[in-house]
C-alpha cells in the first residue's frame, strides 16, 4: 500500500493496514505480532520499524517522497482457502463483488492485453 | 474465449469471472468488446490479483466453490482456442520477423506445455462442475495453500516496488517508474506479470528505457518459468 510518510499515528496505521497497535503488539483478527518499544509512541509510529517487525518490505522513492508497504513475507500467498475480498469494477465502471456469487462455482480467470 | 465454456456450464452452476490485468484498461477494451461476454468481466488496473494469488503471468485460473472456498490455487489456465492462437501467432512471428534461432528456441521451450494443457484444463473444469467436491481435481485445503506461490521477502519486496512504479506511471512520472519496475523484476525474476506490464507501458515519449529483450530474458531466467507446467 502506498504511503506519503513513514511516521503516522497508531490510528492512521490501523486505517491504512488493518493492523491495530495494542499493548501485546500489532493485531489483526486473532493474530498478534509482538513489536518493539518503538510502538509505544502511539502518536508517531515509525513505519520503517513497524515494517521490519512485521516482515513487510518498504520500498521507497526519494525523489517523490513516496513509500510502498508490501505484503508480509514468509509462507505462501494463500494463508487460508477462504476467498479474500475481491471488489473490482467492470469495463463500464460498475463495482462487482465476487462474494455475491456465493452458491455458485466460480472460475476466476486473469488475462491482459500484454 | 472463455464465453463458450461459460455458456456451456452456466446452467450447471458455474460462473466464469474474467479479470483484466492492465494498468491501462483502454488497452484491453477492444479485446473485451470483441468477446462481448455475458459473464462478469472485471478490470484490475492495480494488478492486485498478481500479489493476492501469485499470478506470475496470464492467463491464470482460480477455482472457488459455492461456499467461497478456494479449491484450486492460481495456475496456468489456457482455454483451447488460446493455445491455437498462441501457436498460430508463434508461427506467424517466425515467418514475419525471421526470428533468430536463439529467440525461436526460447519460444518453443516456453510454449512447450501450453497446447496440451488447453483441453486438460477445460476438461478438469467440466469434471468439477459435474462432480463438485467429489471431483478428483478438487484439492484439500492444505494442498491448495501448499501449491500457492511461496512469498519470500524478495517476492514481497518486488510487489512493493511494482506498486510504486504503477503509481508513478499513472501520475505521469513515467520514467521515474522505470527503476521500480526494473527492481521488481530483479527481485522476482520469475514473475513475468511485472516486466510484461512494464514493457507494455512504454510509449514514444519514454524513448527506450529498457535494455532488456523480453525473449532473451525469458531464456536467461528459464523458459519453463513463463507458463509453469500445469499439474492437473
Amino acid at each position: 500500500m502506498l504511503l506519503e510518510r513513514v511516521t503516522m499515528s497508531a490510528d492512521e496505521l490501523h486505517a491504512a493496514t488493518g493492523w491495530e497497535i495494542k499493548p501485546e503488539g500489532a493485531c489483526k483478527g486473532p493474530e498478534c505480532v509482538p513489536l518493539g518499544d518503538f510502538a509505544s509512541a502511539r502518536n508517531a509510529v515509525d513505519v520503517r520499524a513497524f515494517a521490519a517487525a512485521m516482515g513487510m518490505p518498504l520500498a521507497a522513492d526519494g525523489k517523490h517522497q513516496l513509500w510502498a508497504l508490501g505484503p508480509r513475507a514468509g509462507g505462501h500467498v494463500l494463508h487460508s482457502t477462504e476467498l479474500p475480498e475481491i471488489v473490482l469494477d467492470d469495463f463500464d465502471g460498475n463495482a462487482f463483488d465476487v462474494a455475491t456469487l456465493r452458491g455458485r462455482k466460480v472460475l476466476l480467470i486473469s488475462w491482459a492485453s500484454w | 474465449v472463455w464465453q463458450a465454456l461459460h455458456t456451456e456450464l452456466e446452467a450447471a452452476g458455474l460462473t466464469i469471472v474474467t479479470v483484466d490485468l492492465d494498468t491501462d484498461i483502454e488497452a484491453a477494451r477492444p479485446f473485451h468488446d470483441a468477446a462481448n461476454p455475458t459473464h462478469p468481466a472485471l478490470v484490475d488496473p492495480a494488478l492486485s490479483l498478481v500479489d493476492m494469488f501469485g499470478m506470475t503471468n496470464v492467463p491464470f485460473g482460480v477455482w472457488i466453490d459455492e461456499t467461497g472456498t478456494i479449491v484450486r490455487p492460481a495456475e496456468v489456465a489456457f482455454a483451447p482456442r488460446d493455445a491455437e492462437r498462441v501457436a498460430a501467432a508463434q508461427a506467424q512471428a517466425a515467418r514475419i520477423t525471421g526470428l533468430d534461432p536463439e529467440r525461436q528456441a526460447v519460444i518453443t521451450e516456453m510454449l512447450k506445455h501450453t497446447t496440451g494443457d488447453a483441453s486438460r484444463y477445460a476438461d478438469a473444469v467440466r469434471d468439477w462442475v459435474r462432480d463438485g467436491a467429489r471431483s478428483q481435481y478438487v484439492l484439500p485445503a492444505d494442498e491448495v495453500i501448499r501449491r500457492s506461490r511461496p512469498r519470500p521477502m524478495a517476492a514481497a519486496a518486488a510487489a512493493a516496488e511494482f506498486e510504486l512504479g504503477q503509481h508513478l506511471h499513472r501520475a505521469g512520472h513515467k520514467l521515474d517508474a522505470v527503476p521500480h519496475f526494473q527492481e521488481a523484476h530483479r527481485l522476482d525474476p520469475e514473475n513475468w506479470s511485472y516486466p510484461r506490464q512494464a514493457f507494455a507501458l512504454v510509449d514514444e515519449s519514454m524513448g527506450k528505457p529498457y535494455e532488456l529483450d523480453l525473449l532473451l530474458e525469458v531464456g536467461r531466467v528459464g523458459p519453463a518459468t513463463f507458463y509453469p507446467e500445469l499439474t492437473i
